[in-house]
């Protein structure tokens, strides 16, 4: 592990200044060591310079920062694997970043992907990462809550959310239908929100279709449906959004930045900057909401430091819009090299300056401590990295949202018929 | 819904005048809080404004960042809410300040749902191109007159609209805990 990381001091002096300029020297860290907020030094080479440069959101007297694992093994699932080399060569790349082709599993094997002799090394990251291993998706109890320097403000929601691949799916059940879940499918992935608290909230149910066709030039793509349905309004409107790449006041996190990138990929330009080691909390050992509602979460109650955090292979990769009125001009993304995770994206405004820092962290499915996400037939063990909360930090205003969804499963519907109800937008109204 | 957004016209951050003489600049960088109403004459409609502004300040040069929201009060025109973000730039005279500032407003896409309800699709309305004219006030405080005029094509705004607000520092930095 020494060595790894003096071949890493290396190989990061030769790399881009900018990307690495903080991995200079420090001591090394190995599995095992606890940083304290007098030892915090020895955490700047091993994390991105935009984080290392606002440590103050997320550092603090009293963290107990334990080293867990060096390079785990956090492959995806045997069945996403089989996948991934079934339909090697298969994915292609079109105009304006477009994807076709694509079948189940990795779209383009990371172990091909040049990340510095191949100009579109960026944008078959980016797809790899769109097409990562989660599951069936991934079901959660969650609650979004807001800070302004420190203070938890009194707005929060609490609720469900289901995300669902409908395609892709690699699943021995739906192989005879090409990995779609119903035949003829024209949805990539379905999104259900369904808010339970607060009171004034409760009800307000949302529904997004993701189709396949979004992976077209985005001058031909097939935009998001979205239902929802509002307590207030007592009925179901649709929208079909075009961009929703927006970023609003009172809540930093836009739609398309969940995950760090959540959005449809043609409608940016993506190049790779380079590959490098860093630490992040990925297996989570400490559980968040539902399992524990006080859990410390810093001072600024934007901070996982309290966990585990484990040393990384990251791929990162930037993109710019191509619509000129989106409101970053770009966006880096740290994913981690294996599991295709996020780890750290950092958005800068249109001037040019940081913006929003997104961090998340992490649970194994196969830990011992997350007895909730089990196996399926034909996908046992499941083998998923899952996000298990967010945050965003407006590193501008001071201000920031925190996710918790720490049950997050990526486990199948019972049954079919229990998914095909869920993905109908009738539901949305049904028995009110 | 485009000509609802219409009233969004308001408000924001960017200030000053050139001196006349030499005066003593206020240090006035910091976040700052900001609340304020946009009326139109003859009209019920009143807007209440609430968010964030970010000042810098080199001189009696600053730039400003500009995070906030608009919510009906009183009235049916226009939507229940929007979001203005941007920048811009501010001079100080004095304890004088003029400036203007460019804003992007975002609506949700549903009406009557709030526009910072998480995960809600929400839409880019007109862009302001806002000017600003106010004073530092004996607490530090600032007030702000703000007018604007929509950029590009597509939407109008409804004349006789008035907006002021108050912005009081919060903060130096945004690393400063609320609470200690």
């Amino acid at each position: 592990m020494h060595f790894r990381v003096a071949l890493f001091a290396i190989a990061s002096s030769l790399l881009p200044a900018a990307l690495f300029a903080q991995d200079v020297s420090g001591p090394s860290l190995k599995t095992g060591d606890v940083i304290t907020f007098d030892k915090l030094d020895s955490l700047e080479r091993y994390v991105p310079k935009e984080f290392w440069d606002n440590r103050d959101f997320f550092f603090y007297e009293g963290m107990q920062l334990r080293i867990g694992a060096v390079d785990a093994d956090y492959a995806a699932s045997d069945a996403y694997q089989a996948a991934t080399k079934a339909n090697a060569g298969k994915a292609t790349l079109g105009a304006e970043s477009s994807l076709s082709g694509y079948v189940s599993g990795q779209p383009f094997p990371m172990d091909q992907v040049d990340c510095k002799g191949d100009p579109q090394a960026g944008v078959k990251i980016a797809w790899n990462f769109d097409h990562r291993w989660e599951g069936e998706g991934g079901s959660a109890k969650f609650i979004y809550s807001y800070w302004d320097r420190g203070e938890r403000l009194p707005l929060y929601y609490e609720g469900k959310s289901r995300r669902v691949w409908l395609s892709g799916r690699v699943d021995p059940e739906y192989q005879a239908t090409g990995g779609d879940v119903f035949r003829g499918e024209q949805r990539k992935r379905a999104y259900g929100i369904e808010v339970e608290a607060p009171f004034d909230s409760r009800g307000l149910t949302l529904l997004t279709y993701r189709y396949k066709g979004s992976e077209n030039p985005a001058s031909t793509t097939h935009n998001d449906d979205t239902w929802v349905y509002s307590p207030s309004l007592r009925r179901v409107r649709r929208i079909s959004s075009a961009q929703r790449a927006d970023a609003v006041a009172g809540t930093d996190f836009t739609f398309d930045d969940l995950f760090s990138f959540d959005g449809i990929i043609p409608q940016y330009d993506w190049k790779c900057l380079g590959k490098r080691e860093l630490i992040a909390p990925m297996n989570s050992q400490v559980k968040g909401y539902p399992f524990d509602e006080e859990h410390n979460f810093g001072p600024f109650g934007l901070s996982y430091a309290d966990d585990t955090w484990d040393l990384r292979q990251a791929v990162v990769i930037e993109f710019t819009p191509r619509a000129a009125d989106h409101p970053y001009s770009k966006k880096v993304i740290y994913i981690d090299e294996q599991s295709m995770e996020p780890l750290y994206s950092f958005a800068y405004d249109r001037k040019g300056e940081l913006w929003k820092l997104i961090w998340h962290n992490h649970r194994w499915s196969d830990d011992p401590g997350f007895p909730e996400y089990k196996g399926w037939p034909g996908v046992d063990p499941p083998r998923d990295l899952t996000p298990v909360s967010d945050v965003i930090v407006n590193v501008q205003t001071g201000t920031g949202n925190r996710i918790e969804y720490w049950d997050r499963s990526g486990t199948p519907f019972d049954s079919k018929g229990a998914l095909r109800r869920y993905i109908d937008q009738n539901r949305l109204t049904k028995g009110r | 819904m485009r000509k609802a957004t219409l009233l969004l016209a308001a408000f924001c951050a960017a200030f000053a005048a050139p001196p006349s003489r030499a005066e003593e600049v206020p240090d006035v960088a910091g976040i700052y809080e900001i609340q304020g109403e946009t009326t139109v004459a003859g009209s019920p409609d009143r807007f209440v404004i609430t968010g964030k502004l970010v000042l810098r300040q080199k001189g009696a040069d600053c730039t400003t960042i500009v995070e906030a929201a608009m919510r009906r009060a009183a009235g049916t025109s226009g939507p229940v809410s929007a979001a203005l973000i941007g920048s811009g730039e501010l001079k100080l005279s004095g304890r004088k300040l003029q400036g203007k500032a460019e804003l992007q407003s975002l609506v949700s896409e549903v009406p009557d749902l709030d526009v910072a309800v998480p995960f809600a699709p929400r839409t880019a309305g007109p862009v302001l191109d806002a000017t600003a004219e106010g004073e530092v006030l004996a607490d530090g405080a600032i007030k702000l007159e703000i007018r604007s005029t929509v950029i590009g094509e597509g939407f109008t705004l409804p004349e006789g609209r008035k907006t002021i607000v108050i912005a009081k520092r919060v903060a130096r930095s945004p690393t400063e805990l609320k609470k200690k």
